[in-house]
């Protein structure tokens, strides 16, 4: 099969694209904001684009979050579909990214944080070279085994919220265990990214490093 | 296989709402008259769509593509064409809007080597002329050449596209059911067959005062769903 990227006109290798998808409220905005000082001290050249449903209002909190220059955040209005944007015709985020790319010529990796969706939503390998789904503690145990594209397909499986997991009444460890159970092997990293204690983002931007960057990470 | 076929077969790939364009992320302005209650429902959307959207697409962007199409991938024709298109868009929003889509439409062109795409594409890259060329017809007028398309059949598909950007804004923004909008087009098909049998006007001009106006009224701290 011919890849599109071997067709004619196939951009120059630029910045690595990563996705991060999940449903509403899973803490992706939360997770970028926890990986850039992560990336800043690795020095790790990045830009975001934001895909709301509504607002420009994730773009809006990053670019006031005094952690990036907001000028490397662009949001794109998804025209009420926030899996299309990302999957059937994902044009206008592939746009942002070249013009992102046009505009800081450096750049290491722009992350493309989707609208918040459903499990059914994934990455166009067009617009990204790698993804992760987010989902969170919060959102019921079974998530995992109600598996759906996202959280089957996506190259990286986060489980967010682990501190909220007393107080919704579920038992983390076995929620990672089943989630690394259906995913037959593939990446599951259990995180907290907001709060005193931060875990497991580290070792979020080690996997992505080690994936797109190809830098050597120290295990 | 004759070249009639196989021109069809492209004509219907090229005007499918699965060819990724950016399109659905536009309303022409619909959503703004949706927010301000003026388009309320299936009468409000079919009067906006004849009395404003189909004119507009007759008077200003049909001309536009078929001088296009006749430039059969001449760079600088294009690009004088783009240019011409530029200084006659009063519409900023809607300008840009048709930038945007035109040239998302370029790169998919380009990547799934459509001949004379990639050129042009090259040709308009330069950031100082991002702003003001690329618009929609001419990347349709330039591709539906490229393709082996004729000039009516490229009409046909920009005529189409522009009708079902919005009718499916208009469904997703709550206005029109899913059947309502097929009633909606077979209503509107007959004067969509007259705009495409009458010839285009010798020079483009617009006068959709409600629309333009309208997509230039978006209120950019309002939150909404479209781009336009
Ligand atoms: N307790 C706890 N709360 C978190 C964590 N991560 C995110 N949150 C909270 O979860 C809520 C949603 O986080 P966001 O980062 O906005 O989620 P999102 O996935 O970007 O949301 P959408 O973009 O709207 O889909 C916010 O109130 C965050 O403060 C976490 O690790 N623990
Ligand atoms: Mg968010």
């Amino acid at each position: 099969m011919t890849r599109i990227s071997e067709m004619p006109d196939s951009p120059a290798p630029g910045p690595a694209r990563v996705g991060i998808g999940g449903p509403v409220g899973s803490g992706k905005t939360a997770l970028i904001e926890a990986l850039i000082p992560i990336f800043v001290e690795r020095g790790v050249e990045l830009a975001v684009v934001t895909n709301d449903l509504v607002t420009k209002e994730d773009a809006r909190r990053l670019q006031a979050g005094g952690l990036i220059d907001p000028r490397r955040v662009v949001a794109v209005e998804a025209g009420a579909c926030p899996h299309t944007v990302i999957r059937e015709d994902p044009t206008l985020n592939i746009a942002a990214a070249d013009d992102l790319e046009a505009r800081f010529p450096g750049l290491d990796l722009i992350l493309i944080e989707s609208g918040g969706d459903n499990l059914a939503s994934t990455f166009s390998l067009d617009l990204v070279d790698w993804w992760m789904f987010v989902i969170d503690v919060g959102q019921g145990d079974d998530i995992p085994r109600k598996r759906g594209p996202g959280i089957m397909l996506c190259d990286l499986l986060v489980v967010n919220k682990l501190d909220l997991a007393p107080h919704v009444f579920v038992d983390a460890q076995a929620i990672l265990a089943e989630a690394r159970e259906v995913r037959a092997g593939t990446p599951v990293i259990g995180c907290r990214c907001k709060g005193a204690q931060i875990e497991g983002v580290a070792e979020i931007a080690d996997a992505i490093m080690r994936a797109v960057l190809f830098r050597q990470v120290a295990a | 296989m004759t070249g009639e076929t196989y021109a069809l077969i492209r004509l219907l790939q090229v005007s499918d709402s699965a060819f990724p364009s950016g399109a659905f992320a536009f309303s022409s302005g619909l959503e703004t008259l949706v927010n301000e209650g003026r388009a309320r429902n299936a009468a409000d959307i079919r009067a906006v769509l004849t009395g404003q959207i189909l004119p507009r697409w007759a008077s200003f962007d049909r001309p536009f593509l078929q001088a296009a199409h006749a430039a059969g991938g001449d760079i600088a024709r294009l690009a004088g064409i783009d240019a011409r298109c530029h200084a006659q868009n009063s519409a900023d929003r809607l300008a840009e809007a048709a930038r945007r889509i035109g040239r998302s439409l370029l790169s998919v062109h380009a990547r799934i080597g459509t001949p004379g795409a990639a050129e042009y594409r090259a040709a308009i890259n330069a950031p100082r002329l991002r702003e003001m060329t690329g618009y929609e017809p001419v990347v349709q007028g330039l591709v539906g050449s490229g393709l082996g398309l004729s000039v009516a059949q490229t009409e046909l598909s920009g005529l189409h596209t522009v009708t079902m950007g919005f009718v499916s804004a208009a469904v997703r923004l709550g206005r029109l059911g899913a059947i309502e909008a097929q009633a909606l087009l077979a209503a509107a098909s007959a004067q969509m067959a007259e705009i495409l049998e009458t010839p285009a006007p010798a020079h483009p001009g617009a006068f959709s005062p409600f629309a333009e106006i309208a997509a230039l009224r978006r209120n950019t701290a309002h939150a909404s769903l479209f781009a336009t």
